[in-house]
């Protein structure tokens, strides 16, 4: 007992548990702030109809007391607060259920946290696709742009990024719309799916998804576990890999993998035609049952791939929009402090040995300057959790900041406030993994 | 080899990719794009499917435009475009008999026949699933009307519930037979409560909607217990069966010719009029040359160039397979969307916005309507304060505005200027001879009719203002008096500019030119939520500018914004307006049943409004609404010169064919 003490009150243990302390001190005062701010706002979700003589006060006042409007604010604050506590995010003012068992805390209304079960898969593939991709390419051309400075790539990027970077984001979203969807028609011009490709859809496996069940959420939390599945699949191989001696070995390994995993997700995404493979196997041996059904669920004879693919063509004209406009902050980022690292002595000793120049900055310089990077990339990943307001709206992506957004302007207030602080609790997250990877990452770092 | 391992597997990864995107052409597109499918662009995703909620407290344009379709008709309702009132369900052959059967006897009751063979459709499979008879007719006003069972009435259901059965003049319903119903009515007129309420009421199916019910009233909320229902499955009349909603992308009905209406020729020809037959099934006809109270149409062109002698000819529908309604997050993107073609109509209840209307004009196979809209935009003071219960202040404030040149020159004609409450469009209910105050005068006109007014109610200035007439010059004044008091400086709440350019452009030329002759007035461009707020729910105002939409045709709303008794907080007579003379015409008005007295009441309530002005009408907007020209075809598009324009008959689900 006295040894688990000591260790929960010595160094990082000591740290960590304290930081857990003030995110839930912080949480709870983030929460009633957002409390307050959206009681704050005049008028209540009803003034939607005060434009329509046709709905009498009295049917207006029936809307108020059935939404539990009429219940003096410090009670609401209470209820609102055990919601949280055992896990309920509250019920939709303006959502109605759409489930055939409805909840049993929100019946007639829709529960806060199923309009963020839906909308959250969509956020995350396009913003954390968007903020890797411009994170990468912010990485690739800071450090490039350091290691060449004064070069015309240095001022060229930097020009070029810093004006796309100021640029009114709606206005340059709008642009790339009517460049690559309306004129050359090479993406889709809104939307996260094609309509004509899901109108025949109405089952998958075995959920029927005609009406109000989502059959792309279905698809899209599959494209979801996958990506997620073989990140690790590939992270693990290529840790493993280290331990080969030689290159040739490690590329097998490493190339082997990823190869696998695409094979995988395409003959899985495949659908049918794998499925149609399959039963002709199961047919001559059914030792491969397992296989079957795990491959036949939840693609049925629906071919996932065309669906899947279906995603990633509305995904690209938002993710160009998003990473052209915020690349520049990465670059000057990753330029500002690999200058700084190219100035250590330990550079200097890499070039003096005779390394090769990339080896001196991708190895030696770069690594080290990625820290403040790294921070800035899990913010911008704990942040993607709410999306954006303008991308979402305009590219009609129905995710997180278009709910936020739509439930705020309708003073919808439990899912503006289950949204604000379900994105609030990832970012306080966030911040502790980052002040716990610092340690990691920089062993000079210590929190005693 | 294996040096080489990088290269080939990249190479193989982009072969099979390439591969399995070409070889992946997925089959519900191909099965979609074999379907004439008419596609609509809507702006909000759905936010329930049960119909009951829909008219109750989920009564957003949206649901209403994708849900309410394939509900069928009422008992009664409006003919498109000319909206004369005609049966629905209700069984009469002639005027004559329909006017007869909706006319409420002394003994306070009303006999309705409806048609035979009128089917129930199962939405999810097409199939018939009972014929509607006098006992869905008889449960659905029983039940919603709050007899039947304990804890549900129209009250308790909220949303358009009360005003549709309003519980104060329904008693009960009864069946006679079959195809019969009698209602007892607990007055022998109510225009808005009978012609324009219950017989405008949707039919709801017994065999689906009794056992909830019943549930519900068992249950601790009932109301809550019967709006829980998905109600996806609801059983319909008319000739949509919503199958498809992909919540955030786009919801989808398909067609169902089989329903009882499908085939339905409906004629009315210049010489006045109107015929609706299906052959074999049912006929109505009636002959009033002038049939009013709906002739919203005051053009004459000629809609179909081969039939001159008629007006307009319509066969209802569905000609296409199927209506899909895609979801967008703004306009621009769904103004795009148009161009390129990927949608036939723009489905908005404020029509498209006026930064894109050129951008369409110009736009190869796009086509624009152009229709009034129902509604008003206002200006209005509290009434329960000096100086704006003196009348003198009110039209001294008229005079100065000037209507025809915000909208002209600041708006570039995107307004047309109003005096009237009820739109001069609506012909059968607009009183031609309301006052105009300050028509066509110049600015120093105004200034100078308007200080005149202003020194009869005993307004004076420390400084009055000077006008020169030939020169059309006004010299402000200040420091205005009432009767020797101070007139404090007071604050007109209008909405911003992003919320609506046209009222924040108003409000603004309003304070210019008040303050020219000595108004003290301040504008306070804030939200539409602070607004309403202090206005219907605090009375905590000076002056504000909102606007209606006024709904259905018939005037109703005379009686709602001006009667005293609804100038309490949260009522629609905010600015407490209390004029016994008014409440009596309006009492009147609600008590009336013929059509005839009705109008002389609407006539006299309209002239009474023109000249106290408790409401300052300001402008009305038109509806511009875009369309596929080169994919849409029949002879009623561009369907122009009718109230509410496309949007007003959701998109013309019923009549549009694809080419």
């Amino acid at each position: 007992m006295k040894r688990i003490w000591q260790t929960l009150t010595s160094g990082m243990s000591k740290y960590i548990i304290m930081r857990l302390l003030q995110v839930i001190l912080v949480l709870y005062l983030y929460m009633t702030l957002v409390f307050i701010i959206l009681e704050a706002q005049p008028g209540d979700i009803t003034d939607i109809y005060v434009g329509n003589p046709k709905i009498t006060p009295e049917a207006r006042d029936a809307i108020v007391k059935q939404l539990g409007l009429d219940k003096p604010i410090h009670e609401r604050y209470f209820e609102y607060l055990k919601n949280f506590v055992t896990g309920h995010l509250g019920c939709s003012f303006k959502w109605g259920n759409i489930s055939p068992t409805p909840d049993p805390v929100c019946r007639e209304q829709r529960p806060t946290w199923d309009l963020i079960k839906e909308r959250l898969p969509r956020t995350i593939v396009l913003f954390l696709t968007y903020t890797i991709v411009s994170f990468y390419i912010g990485f690739f051309l800071g450090k490039l742009i350091a290691w060449r400075r004064g070069a015309i790539i240095e001022y060229f990027s930097t020009v070029v990024g810093v004006t796309l970077f100021t640029v009114f984001t709606p206005w340059f979203a709008l642009l790339l719309v009517w460049l690559f969807a309306v004129n050359l028609g090479v993406v889709p011009i809104g939307g996260f799916i094609n309509p004509d490709s899901w109108t025949n859809i109405r089952q998958i496996g075995s959920v029927d998804c005609s009406v109000g069940i989502s059959c792309s959420n279905i698809v899209f939390n599959q494209m979801l576990l996958w990506l997620g599945g073989l990140s690790l699949f590939w992270g693990i191989v290529y840790l493993w890999s280290r331990r080969f001696s030689y290159v040739w070995q490690r590329n097998v390994i490493r190339w082997g993998a990823v190869a696998l995993g695409i094979v995988l997700a395409g003959l899985f995404f495949g659908g049918s035609w794998f499925g149609e493979v399959n039963r002709v196997v199961l047919a001559r041996n059914t030792k491969f049952q397992f296989f079957v059904w795990y491959f036949e669920f939840p693609a049925g004879t629906i071919p996932l791939f065309p669906l899947a693919l279906d995603f990633v063509q509305h995904m690209v004209l938002p993710i160009l929009t998003l990473t052209l406009i915020s690349f520049a902050g990465t670059m000057l980022l990753m330029r500002n402090t690999m200058l700084e690292t190219m100035r250590e002595d330990y550079v200097m000793a890499a070039k003096a040995k005779g390394l090769p120049d990339n080896v001196v900055r991708d190895k030696h310089a770069a690594r080290n300057a990625l820290l403040p990077v790294v921070t800035s990339l899990i913010f911008a990943i704990a942040f993607s959790v709410d999306g954006g307001v303008f991308t979402e709206t305009i590219f009609s992506w129905p995710g997180m900041g278009q709910l936020l957004l739509l439930s705020a302007l309708e003073q919808d207030y439990p899912v503006a406030i289950g949204s604000l602080v379900f994105t609030g609790i990832f970012a306080l997250v966030a911040h502790v993994i980052a002040d716990i990877l610092y340690a990691f990452l920089d062993p000079r770092i210590r929190y005693d | 080899m294996f040096k080489h391992i990088k290269l080939i597997t990249i190479v193989a990864l982009l072969a099979l990719c390439i591969g399995a995107v070409l070889s992946s052409q997925s089959q519900s597109v191909v099965q979609a794009q074999a379907q004439k499918i008419y596609k609509l662009a809507i702006f909000e995703d759905l936010s329930s499917l049960n119909t009951l909620a829909i008219l109750g407290p989920k009564a957003t344009v949206w649901n209403f435009y994708v849900r309410l379709n394939g509900w069928g008709p009422s008992l009664f309702g409006l003919s498109d475009k000319f909206f004369d009132y005609v049966p629905g369900i209700a069984d009469a052959s002639t005027e004559e008999e329909a006017k007869k059967m909706i006319t409420i006897g002394p003994d306070k009751t009303a006999t309705i026949k409806i048609k035979k063979g009128i089917k129930w459709f199962d939405p999810k499979t097409g199939k018939e699933v009972g014929e509607l008879t006098a006992e869905d007719v008889a449960f659905t006003f029983n039940a919603i009307g709050g007899k039947l069972y304990k804890g549900i009435d129209p009250i308790k259901m909220g949303g358009n519930w009360p005003g549709t059965i309003n519980p104060d003049f329904f008693d009960r319903a009864e069946v006679v037979d079959k195809y019969t119903v009698k209602f007892y009515l607990k007055a022998q007129c109510s225009y808005d409560d009978w012609d324009q309420g219950l017989l405008f009421a949707p039919i709801i199916s017994k065999a689906y909607w009794e056992p909830k019910f019943k549930a519900a009233a068992e249950a601790k909320d009932p109301i809550k217990a019967l709006y829980e229902h998905k109600g996806d499955d609801e059983p319909v009349i008319g000739g949509w069966l919503f199958q498809k909603w992909e919540p955030g992308a786009f919801a989808e009905s398909s067609a169902n010719k089989n329903h009882y209406f499908y085939g339905a020729k409906s004629v009315r020809p210049y010489s006045g009029g109107y015929t609706e037959e299906k052959p074999g099934v049912y006929k109505y006809t009636h002959t009033t040359k002038d049939p009013q109270p709906y002739d919203g149409d005051p053009g004459t062109a000629i809609l179909d160039k081969d039939k001159p002698t008629v007006r307009l000819e319509l066969t209802s529908g569905p000609f296409v397979d199927a209506t899909q309604w895609r979801i967008y997050g703004d306009q621009a993107t769904a103004v795009a969307a148009l161009i390129k073609g990927d949608i036939h109509f723009l489905l908005n209840p404020l029509g498209v916005q006026a930064g894109f209307r050129k951008q369409l004009r110009e736009a190869k196979g796009v086509g624009i309507a152009e229709n009034p809209g129902n509604g008003l935009y206002y200006m209005s003071f509290n009434l329960r304060r000096e100086p704006f219960n003196v009348k003198e202040f009110r039209q001294a404030v008229s005079i100065m505005i000037d209507r025809e040149f915000v909208t002209q020159q600041l708006l570039a004609g995107l307004a047309i200027p109003t005096y009237s409450i009820v739109p001069t469009v609506n012909t059968a209910w607009y009183n031609p001879n309301v006052k105009t105050y300050g028509k066509g005068l110049k600015e120093a006109e105004k200034a100078d009719l308007a200080i005149k007014l202003l020194k009869q109610a005993g307004f004076s200035w420390d400084v009055e203002p000077k006008v020169d007439i030939p020169g059309n010059k006004v010299t402000p004044g200040r420091g205005l008096k009432y009767k020797g008091k101070a007139v404090a400086p007071f604050e007109l709440l209008a909405p911003h500019q992003g919320y609506d350019p046209l009222r924040a452009t108003f409000a603004l030329h309003i304070e210019e030119r008040l303050n020219k002759i000595g108004i003290p007035v301040k504008v306070n461009l804030t939200g539409f939520n602070t607004i309403s707020n202090r206005v219907f729910d605090e009375q905590k105002f000076d002056a504000w500018i909102l606007g209606w939409g006024l709904g259905g045709l018939f005037p109703s709303y005379l009686v709602d914004f001006f009667h005293s008794r609804n100038s309490g907080l949260g009522g629609f007579n905010p600015q407490g307006y209390n004029n016994p003379e008014y409440d009596k015409l309006a009492e009147e008005f609600e008590k009336a049943c013929e059509q005839p007295k009705l109008k002389e009441l609407a006539f006299k309530m309209q002239e009474m409004l023109s000249e106290e002005l408790p409401y300052v009408p300001l402008f009305n907007a038109p509806l511009y609404e875009a369309f596929r020209a080169d994919v849409l075809v029949g002879d009623h598009m561009p369907y122009e010169k009718v109230f509410d324009g496309i949007q007003g008959t959701n998109g013309m689900m019923s009549y549009v064919q694809l080419k």
